[in-house]
Formats: C-alpha cells, sequence, structure tokens
C-alpha cells in the first residue's frame, strides 16, 4: 500500500513536468494547427542554459530558494528568446503555405537544435547543478514524502495556476482563444493575429523552461538529445487529454506519469518508452479528439 | 421512384439542422430547392450524397436504403455532385478531371498497369475516348489538357458538371450552378441543364437563388426554411404561397 | 508489344551499364555508395508515391525498411534457397520476401491509420515507425539490440546488376502505375479527398493500396540493405532514417518520380562528400571530431521548405520537363 502511494506521488510529479510541456504543444497546436516538433529542442537548451548560467554565476555555493529562482528565471528567458526565433525566423515565413511543409520544417527545426546542441555543448552528459537539496520533509505513516516531490509538484502547480489565470482572466488570454477557436474570425475582431501567435510561444515556452528546471533537479543528467523522449511523451499527453484543450494537456499529462510510474514498478521498464507510442496510436485510432477534444466535423 | 426522403432529421450537437424531411423524386424529375440562406439546402445535398449521415429517418434509392453507405458507394450507385465553391482536381488536366469520375469503370487491375498489357491499353483508349466525347458536348474538348485551376470560374463550374455526368449518374445535385453568373451565361446554364436532363436520362435536384433559373426550368419547386420544408409543388403556386414569401421577406406589418 | 518491353529495355540496359562501371572503375568504398544509391532510390520513390502523389504523410518509412531487411536477413540465415553455386539466384527470392513481408505490415498499419488526415497521419506513422524499431530491438530472433550478423551478400557487379535492376524497376512499375487510372484516383485523393469520394473514388481503399505498394518496394530495398551492409541493427532504422527519406522526396520535389531519384542521389552523395571535406586537414583542425552533417542536413531542409518547397522538379518530370525547355526555344 506504502508502495503504490509512493508510486503515485512519484507517477504525479512526472505528469506534472509532462503537463507542463504538454501545454506548450497544445497551446501552439490550437493557434496554429502546428505540431510544435521544435518544443523539446526548446526544453533541453532551458535545461542547459540553467546549466551554464548557474555554474557562471556559481549557484551551487548557496542552494536554495533565491538559486532556484534565478535557475528558472534564466531558463526561461532562454527558453523565450529562442521560442521567438524559431517563430519568426522558421514557422512565420510558412504561414499559409501546405501543412506537409510546415510540419516538415518544424522537424527540421527540431533536427538542427538537436545536433547544434550536440556540437555546441558536446554529446556527453552534464550534471545539472544542485540549486536546491533534498531532503525528506515528512512522514505520514510508512510513506516519506521528499522535498523534492512537494517543490516539483508545487512550482508545476503554480505555473498552470498562473497560466490559466493569464488565459482566462486578461485580454491577451482571451485573444489566444479566440484565434484557437479561429484566426480568421479574430483578424476580423481587430486582433493582431501575429502578436497573439507570438505570445502563444512565449507562453508554451516558459513553460518548458520551468519544466527544464524542474527535470534537472530530479533527474540531474542532462544532454542535448533529452528533449526527444520527454517531448514525444509530453506531446503523447497533449493529444490523449485531446490537442488544442489546456485542461486536457493537464490531465493528459497526469495519466501519462501515472501510467508510466505505474508501468516502470508493476509491468517492466523495458517497455516504458514503448507505453508512450502505445497509448499514442491507441488514442489516434480510437479517439482521436482525446479525452476532452470534441470531434471537428469538416464543412463542405 | 428514384430517391425517398423519409422523414430525415440531422443535427450536429444541440444544433438541429434539418427537421421532419420528406422529399420524393422520381426518374426523369427537374427540381429546385430554394430557401433562406442557413436555411440547410446544402445539408440536404451533403445527406443524400452521404457526406452526412441522418440521425432519424431514411433515405432511399431506387427501393433500398443509404444511410450507413459510404460516399463513394453513394456515388457509384448514381447519386453525384457538384459543390457550392467549386472543388475540382485543380492541379490536374480537365481530360483528367473527368477520367477520375470514370475510375469506376476502369476494367483493368494492377498487374495491367504494372506490366503495360494490352488490356490497360484498350481500356484507356475507351475511357479516353468516352472523356473527350463529353467535353466535346459541352465544348471544352479544347481545354482537355489545360490545368483545371487555370480556367476562368464560369468554365471551370461547367466542367465540373461534366465531371459529374462522366460518373454516368442517375440522380445529378447540382449546388448552385448559377452563382456567379451574368444573364446570358445564366440562359445558357437553362439550356444545358435542360438538354442534360433529356439527353442523359437523369433526375435534376438543384440548389440554386436565381429565381429566374429556378422559374424557369423547374418543373417543382421545394423551398426549405429554417431546416424544414415549407413548400413543395409547381412553379406559379409557389410563387404566390405566402409562407414562402413570408420566410423570404418577412411579414407585412400592421401598422 | 514493343511499349511493353521499353521499359525493361531501358532498365536492364542502366542496371547492366552501371554495375559493369562499378566493376571496372570503382574501389570497394565508392562501390557501396552506389548500392546506397539503388536503396536510396527505391525509398524514395516508393515514398514519394504514399506522400507526393497521393498527398498521405508518412513519418514511418524507416519501418518498411526494417521489416524488409530483418525478414530478408533471417530468411538468408535460416534458409538459404539455393546452393552455394547459384547462390545468387537467393538474393531476388530474398528481396521479394522483404517486400511482401513489408507489404503485409503496410497492410496492417495502413488499414488503421489511413482513415486519419494530415498531422494526426503524420504522427500515426510516426509512432507505428518506432513502434516496429522497439519490437525488433526486444526480438531475440533477430538479435534485439546486439542485432543480426554474417548476412550473406556482395558488393561486387553481379550483386550491383541485382541492385539496379530492383531499383529501376521500382521507378519502372511506380511510374506506370501513377500514369494509370489508379495514379489518377491517388491524385484525386491528394487534391481534394471529399470531391473524390463524391465521384466514386473509394478514398482509404486508395490510400491504402499506395501505401502497401510503397511498402513492398521499401521492403525490397530493405532486403538490399541487409545484403549490402552484411548486417543490421535496429538503430539503422531510427526517427532519422524516415526524416531522411522525407529529405529526398522533398528535396527532389513531391509528385516527381524524377525529382525522386535526383533527390535520393543528392542525399546518399552529399554527406559522403562532406564526409571527405572534413577529413581534409584543414577543415579538421577548424572543427575537431565535431559531425556538422546533420546540422547542414537539418538547416537545409529548413532552408528547401522556407524557399523551395517545391523542390527541384517540382511535381514535372523529365519528360514534361525536356517539352517545356523545347516550346520555350
Amino acid at each position: 500500500m506504502e508502495e503504490l502511494v509512493q508510486h503515485i506521488i512519484n507517477g504525479l510529479n512526472l505528469g506534472a513536468i509532462y503537463a507542463l510541456v504538454a501545454l506548450g504543444y497544445t497551446m501552439v497546436y490550437g493557434v496554429l494547427q502546428l505540431i510544435n516538433f521544435a518544443h523539446s529542442e526548446v526544453y533541453m537548451v532551458g535545461a542547459f542554459s540553467a546549466y551554464y548560467g548557474a555554474h557562471f554565476l556559481r549557484l551551487q555555493a548557496n542552494p536554495g530558494w533565491m538559486a532556484f529562482a534565478t535557475v528558472i528565471g534564466l531558463s526561461v528567458l532562454v527558453c523565450l528568446a529562442l521560442g521567438f526565433l524559431i517563430e519568426r525566423l522558421a514557422y512565420r515565413p510558412l504561414r499559409g503555405a501546405p501543412k506537409t511543409n510546415v510540419l516538415i520544417t518544424a522537424i527540421g527545426v527540431s533536427l538542427f537544435l538537436q545536433f547544434s546542441g550536440q556540437v555546441v555543448f558536446g554529446a556527453d552528459p552534464k550534471l545539472f547543478p544542485q540549486v536546491l537539496e533534498d531532503y525528506p520533509l515528512m512522514r505520514i505513516g510508512e510513506i516519506q514524502i521528499q522535498f523534492f516531490d512537494v517543490t516539483i509538484l508545487g512550482t508545476a502547480l503554480l505555473t498552470m495556476a498562473l497560466l490559466q489565470y493569464f488565459i482566462q482572466y486578461t485580454k491577451t488570454g482571451m485573444a489566444i482563444r479566440a484565434v484557437s477557436f479561429s484566426s480568421r474570425s479574430a483578424v476580423l475582431m481587430g486582433i493582431n493575429v501575429n502578436r497573439i501567435i507570438m505570445v502563444t510561444f512565449f507562453l508554451g515556452s516558459s513553460l518548458a523552461g520551468v519544466a527544464a528546471v524542474l527535470v534537472g533537479l530530479k533527474y540531474p543528467k542532462i544532454e542535448p538529445l533529452m528533449g526527444t523522449l520527454i517531448g514525444l511523451k509530453a506531446f503523447v499527453a497533449a493529444v490523449l487529454g485531446g490537442i488544442g484543450s489546456l485542461p486536457g494537456a493537464v490531465l493528459g499529462g497526469l495519466v501519462m506519469g501515472l501510467s508510466e510510474e505505474m508501468v516502470v514498478a508493476y509491468l517492466s521498464s523495458t517497455y516504458r518508452d514503448a507505453l508512450a507510442f502505445g497509448l499514442l496510436i491507441f488514442i489516434l485510432l480510437f479517439r482521436p479528439s482525446g479525452i476532452v477534444g470534441k470531434i471537428k466535423v469538416e464543412k463542405v | 421512384m428514384l430517391l425517398e426522403v423519409k422523414n430525415v432529421h440531422i443535427q450536429f450537437g444541440g444544433l438541429k439542422v434539418i427537421e421532419q424531411m420528406n422529399l420524393s423524386l422520381r426518374q426523369g424529375d427537374l427540381v429546385g430547392l430554394i430557401g433562406p440562406n442557413g436555411a440547410g439546402k446544402t445539408t440536404v445535398f451533403n445527406l443524400i450524397s452521404g457526406i452526412y449521415k441522418p440521425s432519424q429517418g431514411e433515405i432511399l434509392l431506387e427501393g433500398r436504403c443509404i444511410n450507413d453507405m459510404k460516399t463513394f458507394e453513394i456515388a457509384r450507385r448514381g447519386i453525384v455532385r457538384t459543390f457550392q465553391n467549386i472543388r475540382l482536381f485543380s492541379t490536374l488536366s480537365v481530360l483528367d478531371n473527368i477520367l477520375v469520375s470514370m475510375h469506376k469503370d476502369c476494367s483493368y487491375g494492377l498487374a495491367a498497369s504494372f506490366l503495360s498489357l494490352s488490356k490497360f491499353f484498350s481500356t484507356e483508349s475507351v475511357l479516353r475516348e468516352r472523356a473527350m466525347h463529353l467535353l466535346s458536348i459541352f465544348g471544352l474538348a479544347d481545354h482537355c489538357n489545360k490545368m483545371a485551376g487555370s480556367l476562368s470560374y464560369g468554365l471551370q463550374r461547367k466542367i465540373e458538371i461534366v465531371r459529374a455526368l462522366a460518373g454516368s449518374p442517375k440522380l445529378l445535385l447540382l449546388d448552385e450552378p448559377a452563382a456567379g453568373m451574368n444573364h446570358s451565361e445564366t440562359d445558357e446554364l437553362m439550356n444545358l441543364i435542360q438538354r442534360i436532363r433529356s439527353d442523359f436520362n437523369l433526375s435534376i435536384l438543384l440548389i440554386e437563388h436565381d429565381m429566374k433559373l429556378v422559374m424557369g426550368i423547374c418543373e417543382r419547386i421545394v423551398v426549405l426554411d429554417h431546416g424544414s420544408i415549407i413548400a413543395d409543388g409547381q412553379p406559379a403556386h409557389i410563387q404566390t404561397n405566402p409562407k414562402v414569401i413570408e420566410a423570404y421577406l418577412g411579414v407585412e406589418d400592421s401598422a | 508489344m514493343i511499349k511493353l518491353a521499353r521499359g525493361w529495355f531501358i532498365v536492364l540496359v542502366v542496371a547492366l551499364s552501371i554495375s559493369l562501371f562499378a566493376g571496372f572503375f570503382l574501389n570497394a568504398y565508392l562501390q557501396q555508395i552506389l548500392f546506397f544509391v539503388a536503396i536510396n532510390v527505391m525509398l524514395a520513390v516508393s515514398l514519394n508515391l504514399v506522400m507526393g502523389f497521393c498527398g498521405q504523410f508518412s513519418l514511418g518509412h524507416a519501418g518498411f525498411l526494417a521489416v524488409g531487411a530483418y525478414a530478408s536477413g533471417l530468411m538468408s540465415l535460416r534458409v538459404p534457397l539455393f546452393p552455394d553455386s547459384l547462390s545468387y539466384l537467393n538474393f531476388p527470392i530474398y528481396a521479394l520476401i522483404g517486400g511482401l513481408a513489408s507489404a503485409a505490415v503496410g497492410l496492417l498499419v495502413g488499414i488503421p491509420s489511413l482513415r486519419l488526415r494530415g498531422d494526426y497521419l503524420a504522427i500515426v506513422t510516426l509512432g507505428f515507425g518506432e513502434i516496429i524499431r522497439v519490437l525488433l530491438l526486444n526480438m531475440e530472433i533477430v538479435g534485439g539490440a546486439r542485432g543480426m550478423y554474417g548476412i550473406p551478400g556482395t558488393t561486387d557487379a553481379i550483386s550491383c546488376f541485382h541492385a539496379f535492376f530492383w531499383s529501376g524497376t521500382t521507378v519502372l512499375l511506380i511510374w506506370r502505375l501513377v500514369h494509370s487510372s489508379y495514379g489518377r484516383a491517388f491524385l484525386s485523393v491528394r487534391e481534394d479527398e471529399i470531391a473524390a469520394e463524391c465521384m466514386g473514388i473509394n478514398a482509404t481503399k486508395t490510400k491504402v493500396l499506395a501505401f502497401v505498394v510503397s511498402s513492398f518496394f521499401a521492403g525490397a530495398a530493405g532486403s538490399l540493405f541487409a545484403h549490402t551492409t552484411n548486417s543490421l541493427n535496429p538503430a539503422s532504422f531510427q526517427f532519422v532514417k524516415s526524416v531522411d527519406a522525407v529529405i529526398m522526396v522533398v528535396l527532389g520535389g513531391m509528385g516527381s518520380i524524377t525529382g525522386s531519384v535526383i533527390g535520393a542521389v543528392i542525399v546518399t552523395i552529399l554527406p559522403e562528400a562532406l564526409r571527405t571535406l572534413q577529413g581534409l586537414p584543414a577543415v579538421r583542425d577548424q572543427l575537431g571530431t565535431v559531425d556538422l552533417r546533420m546540422v547542414i542536413y537539418s538547416l537545409t531542409l529548413i532552408m528547401l521548405m522556407i524557399w523551395k518547397p517545391d523542390g527541384l522538379m517540382g511535381s514535372m518530370e523529365w519528360t514534361k520537363f525536356r517539352r517545356r525547355r523545347a516550346a520555350r526555344g
């Protein structure tokens, strides 16, 4: 029983991280109908900027909330900038082009960043800086809850809450929802669609930046190809929940995290990654609109 | 009875688009379907051609229920249509557009294609001859090798009709064939439609907003408003039907 | 009769000339590159059938390559059909088997997947490609992560002829298919699937047909791959390999068979040329052991999509290209 709860806690943590990254995918898909393959690499670059930044500022010497916040800030800033560049240089020129072309470009950007990362950062893995110290926070019976568990889940939830507030209660957030619904109508309402798309990329990339630091805390080994696997799983999570839907992404992320944890714990760890593909195919073949999504009828 | 629509309803989510629809067509009929914008006319076409499935009711083609048939099956059984917004295969040649409709009449298999057997050549030449013949009837033979998307709007509309005819339909559904045409083009179209009906021995159901055309050639008119049929009869009766007038123009103020 | 024979005649002549040339003038390294050209041409042309002509996105082509390679490799290790003296006769049969195995998988994957559109189809095919790889990784009978070794096959002139014969056959058969009523059906589904259905085209069956034919030739290519490299490992069939195939098709021009051939040749030869370039002392000093090939690759892909998305040939074949040139005078 205690073991199960421990696994649930782990699963929720993992799921929260997947949710953060999944939100990025789902938001961009919502406004552009584009699968932003490069999102996983933005996440990777965030992790590396935190790494280099922490070393440069010698943050390891004073672990604590200041260091943690600084590292998150660094990661988010770099991810914002990268997201901006990708949208401006690679995706915007293809606005209006056939979907195939845009998808291929997205794949190209993703690969470019992966391999450039190998060139620039070196292919060998590095150790993420320890900006916080982990310790057992509390015990409930036999179950041990680590400080990191709470921090990760807490930060993730806080970030998602901020996003939710932004999307639901600000003008820009409403504009984003409008563009997701129909960008042509949004233009007619006077919304600057280009700006909104930019903001969406900013938001998605920031979330990836936060996720990168949280992952770095829990799994400190980072390397330039780290984005691929988590990107895939987060994407599956987004599709699982219903691509284009924000609550769907969160739900999908949690389901993904929990099921992965359960599979590893109770089935076999060799099939951990295959689970993502299996889930993806299952969902796409039987309910492509996802858990929360609605089936769209094409108008003739 | 060629086509029977019996008590058909369709709704999307909570929105009831077509309610309690009853319509029948006999062999050789030329019927017009009119109604204000948003009445559901194209939805009716989508239902009959199998793009949408009815939520309730039955659609029968020559006595056989086609509710559960796939779109292409219905097309092969004889219901072919044109579209409100032209949907030609724009990067294909005019001739190829026509030949696509004839794919179902292609009697050679993969082996013949791969191995260039004589069956391939003979069938292709028969199909091409038929297609060219069809194009020349409508004066389009000169354009046969041009890219369909590069031609004028009026020509494209004509080609769409010829493409539909190439499928040897029993029932031809024309969705706003006169859209964007001037008076003389519309007159030409009216003659064309009547000729098609008699020369090709088929029934025609058409959606139109151009009243001159509708009143001019349709033997029967069905009026749709807000998803229900409000009138079904001869043009003269429809013109004076108060419900029809109300649907289009509203009711006179009593003041 | 003459029409029937002309295509095969060209294939035979081309295969013969290339293999003779290779046998006499090329060293082992260059010979192997030539084999990869033949394999990649098959890969690109078959993928183009699905992507360029039928308009369906497939990101899992590497999976079909893998199935063909492993089926053929396994068969050659366990069930050699002809004795040593006639061993060359084995390879066409292995290639056929690789093709059929892949086609079967293509049918299995295609039927449920091809109901999906656009992005979704892309992702599902990606998923299936990866699942095939993961399955092979975990199957002991094909060596799992270690892979298979000692697969028979040479890169001599006779094998070269065999490879290019298959390559030429792929181009010929797909050319003919595309110029038949089935080809028109593919194109109509690409242009407007709903309109095609309304004209009586069974869109799903059409897409599955393209998919199965495509996977057959990819599988045959896989067989050639296995017998050229003499060893197989799931790592050779990752997503990047599928992207390779996509690059070849896009570079050449989706919807142009000629383009796919050109694209395959360029994509095979360019990295080797770059590798030589990197080997030069001056360049090596600057970059060290860093591998820039994939960086240049992906950058090229992005620039292609932004500035020349139609690729080199657009959707023209060299026959139309010739006519256009003549018309322009």
